[in-house]
């Protein structure tokens, strides 16, 4: 392990006060001695200096998933006091409130017929990697109904059912959302992008139920064995990444007017209540809402395609659950034995609340919510349950994927799209992509073991295996 | 080349090099289109770029943030940027293609320029630059 750094727990780390100048409170993660190989100094600098920023509370937090980005590391959470705190993009990312959902089909590992071709269609049907377009021809007024209402929007218009809404975290709509807040660059990306998958890190999984942790849970989730589900990861597209780099900009002048003393730029903040802080917040929220509207019209689509080739009736395909990777939120929480509001920072983290949480449906209120861990493109997903002890230690939060450990330069350099493309078919997983690079940069040597990470958080118990979801089919973007 | 990538776990990081703080621009540009899309060609289009900013640094965060939503919104795969770096500001164009679906839908999108690490340091008579992409 690095130096500086101290051991508190089979699974817990702590960066003492002192190890950057500045910090206010201690770093902690969460990493197991497998796990231990993997951590980069940078991502370890990246959490300490998290702690210098004004109104920090307890920790800066990093999940076993961490590793070293901008600003925040990845897998990074952080709360800040809602009187003294700040608000950050560093925290959040460029991909705002790029996140996860999970739907539930009838259809089983054996009765699925005609993968390759339920694989083409849904790549027809869903706009996938580099300029892709929307089919949809949206108004500018629809773009600011869907940046005002998220989820909500997209179902007013058709894209879903009533019931789908309960099921996203937030229920796919940050009320402080505030248009006026998205600049009209981050509106010209954001309009013909509307339903289109992206690229980079960005699926769509055909995937299938290969083991239950938990019955009980997994019968709540609406989740069995065999069951073939469908996976979909993407965010706010260009439009979040406009409104971070706009945002980004008005903030570097807030921290000198603010007299906020930094390590690094990209942390650039204001105060929460300061009017730089609220427009940061109110454009991310709105954004985060695009990224909830995103998603459930692509989820739509995908219905629509399973309707089409197996006659399944859309009310008898369920969303377990819709989650934001990167995003940054008003909660209460307990620190030091009261409850306080604070602005908790998720920058590739999930939250995870537990049973009994504000802002679960009801029929989550005794197994906590679901947390979607997405695997590699060809390792297993997983399905795992928030829990109370994620509230007392992680400000209700878990990790939020597997974690890179190769570089893409080293990936390009090492394996060629083709080479994985071929590996993954002796598996039986089928892949498409608009191009064979963007298989070699994900391919699954490029992750740590999802499995591993999983364990830790499992283990640690800030969130509880329920179901672990295997690939059969994937569309890169 | 003027550019290279360095390893970075997460995105894509780029060292830039170049004689003049102009040409440094123009590099940072062409080492983004890469990463985006290879060796992208011009087929003579060209179009004005103006950017202002209060230092060096955040000129040339401004400057690749642009080309970047010019690149998004508009369909202009940039090939050559040909500018002027003042105290504060950068002008002049940017040459490239309009994007292509059957020749650049196998690039790489890039979500934004990071702040993080982003500096510019003169030695001698080389101008040095290493920027974080997040991809």
């Amino acid at each position: 392990m690095l130096a500086g750094v101290r051991r508190t727990g089979p699974l817990e780390w702590e960066v003492p006060v002192g190890f950057v100048p500045g910090m206010r409170v201690p770093g902690k993660f969460f990493l197991s001695d497998a796990l231990s190989g993997t951590l980069e100094e940078g991502a370890v600098s990246q959490l300490a200096n998290v702690a210098t920023m004004p109104g920090i509370v307890k920790y800066s937090l990093a999940m076993p998933d961490i590793h070293w980005g901008y600003g925040f590391p990845i897998g990074g959470v952080a709360a800040f006091s809602r009187n003294e705190g700040v608000i950050s993009p560093g925290g959040v990312g460029f991909d705002i409130n790029c996140g996860v959902r999970v739907l539930t089909t009838p259809l089983s590992v054996e009765s699925l017929q005609r993968k390759q071709e339920l694989l083409e269609r849904l790549f027809s049907a869903v706009p996938t990697g580099v300029g892709a377009r929307s089919s949809l021809r949206l108004s500018e007024r629809e773009l600011e109904g869907m940046l005002a209402s998220g989820a909500r929007w997209a179902i007013e218009k058709g894209y879903g059912m009533a019931q789908d809404i309960v099921r996203c975290e937030q229920k796919g709509c940050m009320e402080e959302a505030d248009p006026s807040a998205v600049s009209a660059k981050a509106r010209q990306r954001g309009m013909p992008q509307s339903g289109t998958l992206g690229s980079g890190n960005h699926f769509l999984e055909i995937q299938a139920v290969r083991e239950i942790y938990n019955p009980d849970a997994a019968r709540a989730f609406g989740v069995a064995m065999g069951q073939i589900c469908i996976m979909i990861h993407c965010g706010s597209r260009g439009l979040g990444h406009q409104v971070c780099t706009d945002h980004l900009r008005l903030l570097e002048a807030a921290t000198k007017k603010y007299r906020i003393t930094l390590p690094d730029r990209q942390l650039a903040c204001a105060p929460l209540d300061s009017p730089e802080g609220r427009a940061y917040f109110g454009a991310m929220a709105a954004s985060a809402n695009y990224a909830w509207a995103n998603r459930q019209v692509i989820m739509h689509s995908v219905r629509n395609v399973l309707e089409n080739m197996y006659g399944i009736a859309h009310q008898e395909m369920h969303l377990v659950y819709d989650v934001a990777h990167n995003v940054a939120k008003f909660e209460e929480h307990v620190v030091d034995g009261k409850r306080m509001q604070v602005c908790v920072h998720r920058k590739g983290a999930t939250r995870a609340f537990g049973p009994g949480s504000p802002d679960l449906p009801v029929e989550y209120e005794s197994t906590g919510q679901p947390v979607i861990i997405p695997g590699s493109m060809g390792t297993s997903s997983f399905l795992l349950q928030g829990t109370a002890i994620a509230m007392e230690k992680t400000f209700g939060s878990t990790c939020h994927g597997a974690g890179r450990v190769m570089s893409r330069t080293k990936a390009k350099k090492s394996l060629t799209g083709k080479q994985v493309r071929e590996s993954l078919g002796r598996r039986g997983i089928l892949i498409r992509a608009p191009h064979d690079a963007a298989i070699a940069d994900e391919a699954p040597e490029v992750y740590k073991p999802s499995d591993e990470v999983v364990r830790v958080v499992h283990e640690l118990g800030i969130s509880r295996l329920v179901a672990r979801l295997e690939p059969l089919a994937v569309i890169k973007g | 080349m003027s550019f290279t990538e360095m390893e970075h776990t997460a995105d894509m990081k780029m060292r830039v090099e170049a004689g003049r703080l102009d040409e440094l621009f123009s590099e940072a540009a062409r080492a983004m289109m890469h990463i985006m899309y290879g060796a992208p060609g011009s087929d003579g289009i060209s179009r004005p770029i103006q950017v202002k900013a209060h230092d060096l640094v955040a000129l040339m965060h401004a400057f690749l943030s642009e080309i970047l939503y010019i690149t998004d919104a508009e369909g202009l795969v940039v090939s050559g940027a040909s500018v002027r770096v003042k105290e504060t500001s950068v002008e002049g164009r940017l040459t490239g293609e309009p994007f292509r679906a059957e020749k650049h839908r196998g690039g790489r999108e890039i979500k934004g320029i990071s702040l993080s690490g982003l500096q510019i340091i003169r030695e001698e008579d080389t101008y040095i630059m290493e920027v974080l992409f997040d991809v």
